[in-house]
């Protein structure tokens, strides 16, 4: 048992977080500092949840390129809607507003796959484009900085502070948000009929139908919730940086693919969990966000997804190769 | 052609109770294309009991059960389970309906463990948790009593053929289905496993439950099946209760009396050297020691269950397969890449994913392996060179068709059949592997395809032949080698052999060893 | 025999949309759009975009696809860019151009034989690969220019905008290539495998065709073709930077899957890739005319590309959907022992 533990994906990248947090901490003291590695929570929550959304439509075997440009589109929406309406309320509104619009889109996307049976990459690919152009061309271009107030004061909403040093160390609500987010989605998965469907539809549709699962519903929801989740990094994102920026947020599909796939999901569908998922976020925004630290420039950081995705996708099929040849497997089947 | 009327009276075979049966088809037919999968099929499942439902491979078995299923619609006809008339079943409505199914390919998820199998539901309320460990154990009792001892958290897809097997069955006997249906569940179990099976089969119709059970395997179907129906072409030709038929009378009827029994004329003993020569050949998981000489005009046929390794052999012979150690020569001289010969062939068994381009042209399928020959003046491929030499097999081959430029999915399985046998053939091979030739074809194509091959063979081309079937293996074969799991257990010239011996052969666990 | 070469009809019928829409483009402007310059104009933007479509078509016909051809390009202009700037003091300008013309071709050579490696070697699909290249050229470009703008000698411009005979050279070269790799994938025998690969690298396999070779040799053409767009990109403007061309995947994408090649392979011809370059120049010169003066011109031109490209895909495969027949599978034992 404990050998199998050992041997999981998830095991495997807590190694390579605390190896890669032993260099960094080597290298540069300043990053075992709390302020820090908080920080470095902080700036894993909007690629956390985008992340969760993908993490589900790669699980039924599809993907969403499209959550990006969902999350920014979602965010400057809702709040151009509550700025129209002099909304003053309680910050939830705007979340649950955000969620909304982002599952509208989700949608748009689960009707275009579903129903015209298209292939999602290029479906989302079209939809990103989409989204985004029409966002910039049809509702503005303008950085909005004047948010409504409590969405304003979400940014400095501390779970709780430790003080200390010359900075005092903050952990931000938003963390332990996506925290409680992820813990909800990965119990769903594990044990209801919906989560066990998700899975079943992506590793052998046709066994699936077989077997009386709703593949259409399954596959819809998934999309849905992707745009939903990515709707709520979208405000979120709003709210942290005090400022809707309708040029936000892009290319950080390619992160939260990256961060999924190291995570052990693969596009071919039926694998994945929660846990992995959480922890190839937080090994990407560590590395993303201490590269500073030890005094590589920023430029360099596309690289450092690219490897991660390239090595996430690349050591589990060398791997399922070698095993596949000694079994004699000319072409596993797709 | 033997006819025999068909038992479709309303009372059951055994005389008594006219009980309302579990499971009632009327007249299905259901077409591919121009091609009858099924015609005006009626079949009555008896509650509690086992009915055994026999035929060649292609004849409908499968289609008959996916329509059951209600995995397939049928274009006419409709299914009654337990008296109640269902218009349109789907999958859903037929296991809403008590029907479970152990389906040829499984169905299985090979990325989740045995115990996620085992336990996995797909017409539950979304919203419901799985909960309880209740399900669990039930189904980790249900791996017991087909005595299997399996880690509940394995994942399915590292399993071997035959455990994934038992897991699918293990899947439907927990589940609370009354309507069995078993396509193929013995394919790739021993003698022991399929013991097993049978009794726990036994027991569960004796508790009332109702079993659809397919088999080629004759003996069992004799053994444990209360009735019996033979279908042909996609016809029920017979139905009776089982103490009414025999091996003997099932196989007649199976290929209504088209029996090719004509061994060929035995190819003198092997002389000289052999085309294609392997020696110990062995891949960790997949064989062992193999050793294997292919002489000219000689037909070496490979005998053993799904998944003993069998097939893999024949992938490695033809460089489809890398071998971890051992040699190959061809013409006594060591090749390291097969890939690279055309004159060596193969001819996979799965036509439809591994043989053909179904949306191409019969031409185009054609010229595929024999692209040098295609190539006109200029260097350049030529379209008349191509429908030339395709259009000579067609003719060779009989291949019904209109012409060369029709798409290969509008053929028949036996016409499609024979475009993959002329793909090979046209580089003017010396050695051939085939698996399985005649899977799915109808009856006549059958007995051509045999003709077909022994005439390659007498040409002087060396055959290896991978066959479920003993009476295959015996009507074409010189010699058999026998696999169990990755070794070649028995050797032995087919002079004499009945189909009973290569049957006894192939299921007896490694007893030859 | 020509079940794999697309409908019969299609060509036509992009022929007659690429008239349609040049006739109600010239009612709508009869003064500006008409002209030999606004034509030429046209035919010399068409290269880079009709270049990375062929990329895209390529890498569908085997079955695969290609995103990172536009980081490619931009890797390919750098390169091209940096080596001549560099080597313009010892060299001369027109020397160092032509190594440049040659770092570029090399970088794309390069990045066509990784893409090519990962995706027939680790038989993961190509997405996931080529997302991870993009993401990887991306970087090193980002990392080696620091995101800022590089420029060349300048002596590059006749690719971008010299003409012969009146013809833009980007435009003859768009077409020379597209006509020898017609040639390539209808006349060839290793055309032909390209297409059957496409059709099903499965049934290609068991028919002991190198499937690995089909696979690497075509995302290396991919890399080299992209790269000349990015030479032709770089040319026009003596000015190579890794955010440029943000919006031509997408467009590349549209193209390759308006010009009629299937995006689940083994079926198109590459040759039409040039009705539909011809026919998108038109729709984004439309939109230019009409949205002109706005603002917001090129996001409404981003919204447009990704309508048009999920409904030209939606009408494609409806088509083909409607055509094709469902064919039985009859699985047998064997296919699960292999599985």
């Amino acid at each position: 048992m404990i050998g199998k533990v050992m041997r999981s994906r998830e095991a495997l990248l807590v190694l390579v977080i605390l190896a890669v947090g032993l260099l960094f901490a080597l290298l540069a003291p300043q990053f075992l500092r709390l302020p820090h590695l908080f920080g470095i929570g902080r700036s894993a929550v909007i690629l956390g949840f985008l992340a969760l959304g993908m993490l589900m439509v790669l699980i039924t075997g599809g993907i969403d390129v499209s959550v990006s440009a969902t999350a920014v589109a979602a965010m400057y929406i809702a709040t151009v809607v509550l700025l129209e309406l002099q909304y003053e309320g309680p910050f939830v509104v705007a979340v649950l507003l955000a969620c909304a619009v982002g599952g509208l889109f989700g949608l748009v996307n689960a009707v275009l796959v579903t129903q015209l049976r298209l292939p999602s990459l290029i479906v989302t690919l079209g939809t990103l484009t989409l989204f985004r152009g029409g966002l910039l061309a049809f509702v503005g271009t303008e950085r909005i900085r004047v948010l409504p107030a409590q969405m304003s004061e979400f940014s400095t909403s501390q779970a709780f502070t430790i003080a200390g040093g010359t900075r005092p160390a903050q952990l931000h609500v938003s963390v332990v948000l996506l925290v409680a987010v992820a813990l909800l989605v990965g119990w769903a998965l594990r044990s209801t009929w919906w989560g066990r469907s998700m899975y079943a539809v992506g590793d052998n549709e046709e066994a699936a139908t077989r077997l009386g699962v709703a593949v259409t519903r399954v596959r819809v929801s998934a999309f849905v919730l992707a745009g939903v989740l990515a709707g709520m990094a979208g405000i979120l994102s709003g709210a942290l940086n005090r400022a809707a920026d309708p040029f936000t947020i892009v290319g950080l599909e390619m992160d939260a693919l990256a961060a999924v796939v190291l995570g052990g999901a693969a596009v071919t569908g039926g694998r994945g969990t929660v846990l992995g998922t959480m922890l190839g976020v937080l090994l990407i925004t560590m590395v993303g966000s201490s590269l500073v630290l030890v005094g590589v420039p920023t430029a360099w950081r596309q690289l450092f997804v690219g490897l991660f995705l390239l090595l996430g996708v690349g050591v589990p099929a060398l791997r399922q190769r070698r095993q596949e040849r000694a079994r004699g497997v000319v072409e596993a089947a797709a | 052609m033997t006819s025999e009327t068909p038992d479709r009276a309303g009372t059951s075979p055994t005389g008594d109770v006219p009980a309302v049966p579990a499971v009632a088809v009327h007249g299905i037919t259901k077409t591919y294309g121009t091609v009858h999968a099924l015609l005006d099929v009626d079949l009555r499942l008896r509650r509690g009991t086992v009915h055994g439902l026999v035929g060649e491979n292609g004849s409908g078995k499968s289609t008959l059960t996916k329509v059951i299923a209600g995995v397939v619609s049928p274009d006419s006809g409709h299914v009654e389970y337990n008296g109640e008339r269902v218009e349109h079943v789907d999958p859903r409505a037929a296991l809403r309906h008590g029907v479970r199914v152990i389906y040829q390919d499984l169905a299985v998820f090979p990325n989740m463990t045995v115990a996620e199998n085992l336990v996995f539901e797909g017409n539950r309320p979304l919203l419901r948790t799985i909960g309880g460990r209740g399900r669990r154990r039930r189904a980790i009792e249900a791996l017991d009593t087909l005595g299997l001892q399996l880690d509940p958290e394995a994942r399915l897809g590292d399993l071997s053929t035959a455990e994934r097997q038992l897991v699918a069955i293990a899947r439907t006997v927990s589940s609370e289905g009354r309507i069995v249906l078993m396509d193929e569940p013995t394919a790739s179990l021993t003698h022991d496993e399929i013991d097993q099976l049978l009794e726990t089969v036994r027991g569960l119709s004796s508790q009332g439950l109702s079993f659809l059970f397919i088999s080629h395997k004759l003996r069992e179907v004799v053994s444990v099946a209360d009735d019996v129906t033979v279908i042909r072409d996609g016809e029920v030709v017979s139905s009776g209760a089982s103490h009414e038929y025999d091996q003997s009378r099932i196989t007649h009827l199976m290929t209504g009396g088209v029996v090719d029994d004509v061994s060929r004329q035995r190819a003198p003993e092997p002389a000289g050297e052999p085309v294609l020569q392997a020696s110990g050949l062995s891949l960790s998981s997949s064989f062992r020691d193999i050793d294997l000489s292919l002489h000219p005009g000689r037909v070496v046929g490979l005998a053993g269950l799904v998944g003993s390794g069998r097939t893999e052999i024949g992938l490695a012979l033809v460089g489809l397969v890398q071998a971890e150690r051992g040699e190959i020569r061809y013409h006594g001289k060591p090749v390291d890449n097969l890939l690279g010969l055309s004159k060596v062939q193969y001819v996979p068994d799965d036509r439809l994913t591994e043989g053909l381009l179904l949306d191409w042209s019969i031409a185009d399928n054609v010229i595929l392996n024999n692209l040098d020959a295609a190539v006109g003046r200029g260097g350049t491929l030529s379209t008349d060179r191509a429908v030339s030499m395709a259009e000579s097999w067609r003719e060779r081959l009989r291949v019904k068709a209109p012409d060369v430029s029709a798409p290969v999915f509008s053929l028949s399985g036996g016409n499609q059949q024979r475009v993959l046998l002329a793909r090979a053939l046209a580089p003017d091979p010396d050695v051939i592997v085939l698996n399985n030739p005649t899977v799915g074809v109808d009856v006549g194509s059958r007995s051509e395809i045999h003709q077909l091959v022994r005439r390659v063979a007498d040409d002087g081309t060396a055959i290896l032949l991978i066959s479920d079937e003993p009476a295959e293996l015996l009507s074409l074969c010189d010699e058999l080698v026998f696999i169990h799991d990755g070794r070649a257990v028995h050797r032995c010239s087919t002079e004499g052999m009945t189909e009973d011996d290569v049957l006894q052969r192939i299921s007896n666990e490694g007893a030859a060893a | 025999m020509n079940a794999r070469l697309g409908g019969k009809y299609y060509p036509l019928a992009l022929a007659g949309l690429v008239v349609v829409l040049f006739v109600v483009l010239t009612i709508l402007a009869p003064n500006t759009y008409p002209t030999l310059r606004n034509i030429a104009s046209m035919a010399s933007q068409m290269a880079p975009i009709g270049l990375l479509a062929v990329c895209v078509c390529l890498t569908f016909l085997i079955g695969g696809i290609d995103l990172s051809i536009v980081a490619v390009a931009n890797a390919g202009a750098i390169a091209a860019a940096m080596t001549a700037t560099a080597l313009a003091g010892s060299l001369g300008d027109t020397t160092a151009s032509l190594v440049g013309v040659v770092a570029c071709l090399t970088v794309g050579a390069v990045a066509g034989t990784i893409n090519g490696m990962l995706v027939s070697r680790l038989r993961v699909h190509p997405i996931p690969i080529t997302l991870g290249t993009l993401a990887l050229f991306t970087g090193i470009s980002t990392g080696i220019t620091g995101g800022s703008t590089q420029y060349g000698t300048g002596t590059l411009g006749f690719l971008g905008r010299g003409t012969l005979i009146g013809v833009p050279v980007a435009f003859l070269t768009l077409v020379g290539i597209v006509v020898a790799l017609h040639y390539l994938t209808v006349r060839t025998r290793f055309g032909f495998r390209m297409y059957s690969v496409g059709a099903s690298s499965r049934v290609s396999r068991y028919a002991r065709l190198h499937v690995e070779r089909v696979q690497v040799r075509t995302y290396v053409l991919s890399g080299l073709i992209a790269s000349t767009a990015g030479l032709i990109m770089f040319a026009s403007t003596n000015a190579a930077n890794v955010s440029f061309g943000s919006s031509f995947l997408i467009q590349a994408i549209l193209v390759a899957v308006l010009s009629g090649v299937n995006p689940y392979g083994g079926r198109g011809l590459v040759v039409a890739v040039l009705l539909a370059v011809a026919a998108m120049q038109q729709v984004q010169t439309g939109i230019n005319l009409a949205l002109g003066r706005w603002s917001g011109a090129n996001f409404a031109a981003e919204f447009a590309w990704g309508v048009l490209l999920i409904a030209v895909l939606g009408l494609n495969t409806r088509a083909q959907q409607r055509k094709r027949k469902t064919v039985p599978r009859q699985p047998s034992p064997q296919q699960e022992a292999s599985a």
